[in-house]
């Protein structure tokens, strides 16, 4: 997660496999209702219930989970469940219920929070500094207790491991003005490399730079015990740094249980061993002691993870009302990873699971089973009753923070050959390394996406249109900024202008790749290539399915022209968006090649822009960023996702946050009928 | 038939070596870049960061190098560390074992027993009804691909009948009960470790869970067996020893199993014991389909990772296991017929 994503889902099996699915569904669809149903629900609706025709009722089989227990059956296994390591929904799905942070996100709000293992906190005026009061009386699973040096030890770890392609880049750039700490060691170690040289690796640099680079994150991160308080240094005011606080990567570990199964001992003797470690080289890659609600009782592999309730759990007051507190009401919590769509769904039919994971191109198999529907991301949100008998109650339609775009790249690499380009040249059967370089192109390739039918018809209106990298909610956002919009006539028109007036005499071919089992990126695809052909026959996209081997291969030397890319943001405001998109070493953009004009400008407006504390100023250089985006064609920004989440009418309590990944299994329940 | 057996054994070591060396021959096929996917699941951050993951596991080294670096760590007792099993290899195939040898045992007896009994069945019935009804049986059983069968049944007997589980090994609170601290699990089967827990209801839970992957693959399975052991009885009814039996006045029963069958089972005895050395070795797609977690699901998901290192460890124990399987056969076969001798 939290990265360009290229790769899809899990490939989908056979299409036989799904001709099963929907003829068994269509089976029970024909069971004649049972005497009395068919009719509206018998029960009169509660206040702000919607009724609609219920369709035939079924016979479902009735739930076999304890009430004591969800069974949850996704497609996602995680790569660790050291909180500090891992950078996927795996494994923070998980570690947000067997670890607590200084503070918590109140309930689904992404920009307010509660206390946690903080009881308060309070900002510096100058914003370079947070100053977090410890709670007393809080126990980690293995018995030791909550101390403030518990909490500077965890940060340090941290952002001293900074495991490559990890998260800590999150925390090292406000807190360190660094997105890795080698190259805070590099900067303790005086004039760096010559441009085009290779970053020196921690290993080649000075011990006195690497023990200096221990001693500056020693000193960002600071803890009292006497006082009891914690506080955190930042190298720049950092507006959204509570969040990141927040966030499951900022689980509060215990120092002495830390060290004495062999991890880092606080010092700065030898912390280079702990750095950048293998998934399995981590103290928690498989085992636990946090604070939080649960407990981890067991991990098969690729199969499983089982959780256990924690009677001993520190919070005893809500927070947030209504709020769960006390030990957690569902005992047991098993979340399986089952990849093969066929088998998640025969569960959820036979009541084997509480919650199963439907991909899109699925959801019309599911919907026989839907009781009611809520158009939002709880219970609170109106509610429609579809069926008498269904058994499932499905949320949809709540915004999430995920998004997709095509992104062009301007200066395609030829290293070793392209066949993605084709003859590399403007003959009809290529495109030269640069085409894309070309405002014209890039415009033309907008106004010929039909954005409207990729969200009805491959979204299945899961999804709204973007208007540039920063998605609806944020600052910089506007309902009614310009937006290239589809128009075929424009496309022909825009490449008609394009490279001197050629194109539309030769014509072009490229090959866009996509990650096999990426069905909404090969429909993107599709929609693309048929608008271009539309525009002038000449004009020829041709798509191919990869592997991620192959594709990642392909990425890493810059040979894709274009590439479809998704983004499920790290946290909660417009620069994260920003920096992805239009930084010259933002995820998605740091591989586009920008022209150095446009490179300058863009990263200038992405780095005051983050750094802004005057809102109405920060909002206004987004909103420019925004624009500049647009104006500049930079990428197809399609839609920002919505999501839908189905559940057994048992379970109750659920909600969805849109930063944080997975199930606040402490707050379901599943009341007695 | 010792000289014999320590023979086929002195060979192991050369066919695991040409199998593992075939192994990273096909690995050093790829890109040190797309090798490195296998650690690197989305877009890399930095442009330095697949080359670091190359150089960190030493992907641009000669093949050769690679290939020793491996040896030497086996030759430690090491078979490396499953990066999608996310445990050493030693541990996936210690754990994962169980579940497959549970599987391919239980599946076994069906498989055998049905198998051979309809076979006789229509090599007795040649040309009737009977026969012609099973060799259809047969055909359709060897033709539908097995994914579908296991999804079929998974619909029909779980999903809209009800009587079974759709997947896994035991149902959620039992699995609970047998993943705590007082199970005891010697074999690390359930339907073994029930008992020896004294627990008749996971006992009762594991054959439910059971009964539909053993039925998908029995159905395949009996296909093969029941043309083998057809054909076989075939050839066997019409040799002159059982026509001078009946003519004898031997009774047909006793024509058929004690005359015909001792030297139709042969063949019959090969291909079973190479069946259940094939379901050993992990039935990836029963496996896949059930959500059941044994070897060959995890061998699959290794392979299309590019996990050369459990792939290697993998394929290391798969060839132990058909050596061996193959050995016990060759030794079973002796066994039946005299007239083989192991020399």
């Amino acid at each position: 997660m939290r990265r360009s994503r290229l790769q899809g889902p899990t490939p989908r099996r056979h299409a036989v496999v799904t001709l099963i699915l929907l003829a068994a569904a269509a089976c029970r669809g024909a069971e004649p209702a049972p005497a009395g149903e068919g009719s509206p629900a018998s029960a009169p609706a509660p206040a702000g219930q919607i009724e609609a025709s219920p369709g035939a009722a079924q016979a479902w089989p009735a739930s076999k989970v304890p009430g004591d227990t969800v069974v949850a059956a996704i497609a996602l296994d995680p790569a660790s469940l050291d909180p500090f390591w891992t950078y996927e929904i795996g494994g923070l799905s998980i570690d947000r219920m067997l670890y607590d942070r200084l503070v918590d996100f109140e309930r689904e709000k992404p920009d307010a929070f509660v206390p946690a293992l903080a009881t308060e906190w309070s900002t510096a005026a100058d914003g370079l500094s947070l100053t977090f009061t410890i709670r007393d009386g809080v126990t980690f699973h293995a018995g030791g207790t909550l101390e403030p040096h518990d909490v500077a030890y965890t940060y340090r770890r941290g952002l001293l491991q900074d495991r490559s392609g990890g998260p800590m880049w999150l925390y090292l750039k406000p807190i360190l003005g660094v997105t890795s700490i080698t190259e805070l060691a590099a900067s303790h170690a005086g004039p760096t490399p010559a441009a085009g040289g290779d970053p020196p690796a921690l290993g080649d640099l000075p011990a006195a730079a690497r023990q200096a680079a221990c001693q500056a994150v020693q000193a960002a991160v600071t803890a009292d015990d006497a006082a009891g308080t914690v506080t955190i240094r930042l190298a720049a005011p950092t507006p959204w740094f509570l969040q990141l606080v927040a966030m499951p990567y900022a689980s509060i570990v215990d120092q002495e249980w830390m060290v004495e199964q062999g991890d880092w001992d606080g010092t700065c003797t030898d912390w280079t061993r702990w750095h950048d470690p293998a998934a399995e080289e981590t103290v928690l890659f498989d085992r636990a002691n946090g604070t939080g609600p649960y407990t981890l009782a067991g991990w098969k592999k690729n199969e499983s993870i089982t959780l256990e309730g924690w009677d001993g759990y520190w919070r005893t007051e809500p927070a947030w009302e209504g709020g769960p507190s006390g030990p957690p009401r569902i005992e047991h919590v098993v979340v399986q990873n089952i990849e093969e769509w066929g088998t998640r769904f025969a569960k959820l039919q036979s009541g084997e699971v509480d919650h199963v994971y439907v991909p899109l191109p699925e959801i019309d198999q599911v919907e026989p089973l839907v009781h009611a529907e809520h158009a939002g991301g709880d219970a609170s949100a109106p509610r429609t009753v579809v069926r008498d008998d269904g058994i499932l109650t499905l949320f949809k339609g709540y915004p999430t923070a995920t998004a997709n775009a095509i992104t062009f790249n301007f200066a395609i690499g030829t290293t070793g050959g392209n066949d993605f380009i084709g003859s590399g040249r403007l003959d009809g059967d290529g495109i030269p390394p640069d085409f894309f370089g070309d405002l014209d192109v890039r415009r033309a390739f907008v106004q010929c996406f039909d954005i409207d039918a990729f969200i009805r018809d491959v979204m299945r209106g899961d999804a709204v249109q973007m208007r540039g990298p920063i998605i609806a909610g944020l600052q910089g956002y506007r309902d009614d900024s310009p937006i290239i919009a589809f128009d075929i006539d424009a496309c022909g028109a825009s490449l008609a202008k394009a490279w001197g007036g050629k194109l539309p005499a030769t014509g072009f071919r490229l090959v866009a790749p996509y990650a096999e089992g990426w069905t909404e990126a090969e429909a993107a695809l599709d929609i693309l290539a048929d608008g271009l052909s539309r525009a002038n026959p000449g004009y020829k996209l041709e798509k191919v399915q990869m592997p991620w081997p192959t594709l990642l291969d392909n990425i890493n030397n810059r040979r894709l022209p274009l590439a479809m890319t998704g983004w499920f943001e790290d946290y909660h405001d417009a620069s994260n968006w920003a920096y992805t998109y239009l930084h010259s070493v933002g995820a998605n953009s740091g591989s586009q090649g920008f022209p150095p004009e446009l490179a300058a400008r863009l990263d200038t407006l992405v780095d005051q822009a983050a750094t802004e504390l005057d809102p109405a100023r920060r909002d206004a250089l987004y909103a420019e960023l925004q624009q500049a985006a647009i104006d500049n064609a930079t990428a197809i920004f399609m839609n920002q996702a919505l999501g839908r989440s189905y559940w057994r009418r048992e379970v109750e309590g659920w909600y969805i946050h849109p930063l944080t990944p997975g199930t606040d299994f402490y707050s379901l329940s599943k009341p007695a009928p | 038939m010792l000289p014999y057996i320590a023979r086929r054994l002195a060979l192991l070591p050369a066919i695991l070596f040409g199998v593992t060396a075939l192994v990273f021959a096909l690995a050093g096929q790829l890109s040190p870049g797309q090798r490195a996917a296998l650690y690197v699941s989305d877009l890399p951050r930095s442009p330095d960061a697949v080359q670091r993951i190359i150089d960190r596991y030493g992907l641009e080294d000669p093949l050769p190098a690679q290939y020793a670096r491996w040896l030497g760590q086996l030759a430690r007792g090491n078979l490396g560390f499953s990066t999608t099993g996310k445990e050493p290899v030693a541990r996936v195939i210690a754990r994962l074992l169980p579940a497959t040898l549970e599987l391919a045992l239980w599946a076994c007896l069906p498989i055998v027993w049905v198998g051979v009994r309809l076979g006789i069945l229509a090599a007795v019935r040649h040309g009737g009804r009977v026969d012609q009804a099973l060799r259809v049986c047969s055909t359709v059983g060897t033709s539908v691909p097995l994914y579908l069968v296991g999804l079929a049944a998974i619909m029909l007997f779980a999903a809209r009948l009800d009587w079974l589980p759709a997947g896994d090994r035991l149902s959620p609170a039992l699995q609970i009960a047998a993943d705590g601290p007082d199970w005891r699990a010697p074999t690390g089967m359930h339907t073994v470790d029930a008992l020896v827990n004294g627990r008749g209801d996971v006992w009762l839970d594991a054959v439910r869970h059971l009964v539909l992957p053993v039925l998908s693959l029995a159905v395949v399975s009996w296909a093969y067996l029941l043309r083998v052991t057809r054909s076989s009885m075939l050839e066997a009814l019409g040799q002159d020893y059982v026509r001078t039996a009946l003519a004898k006045g031997v009774p047909r029963h006793a024509a058929i199993h004690a005359h015909a069958w001792p030297n139709a089972r042969l063949p019959v005895a090969a291909l079973t014991g190479l069946t259940l050395v094939g379901l050993l070795g992990g039935v990836a797609i029963v496996e896949t389909v059930f959500n059941w977690p044994g070897l060959g699901n995890r061998f699959v998901q290794a392979a299309v990772s590019l996990d050369v290192v459990t792939t290697l460890g993998l394929t290391l124990f798969g060839a132990v296991t058909v050596v061996l399987g193959n050995l016990v056969v060759d030794v079973a076969s002796a066994w039946l017929d005299p007239r083989i001798r192991l020399s």
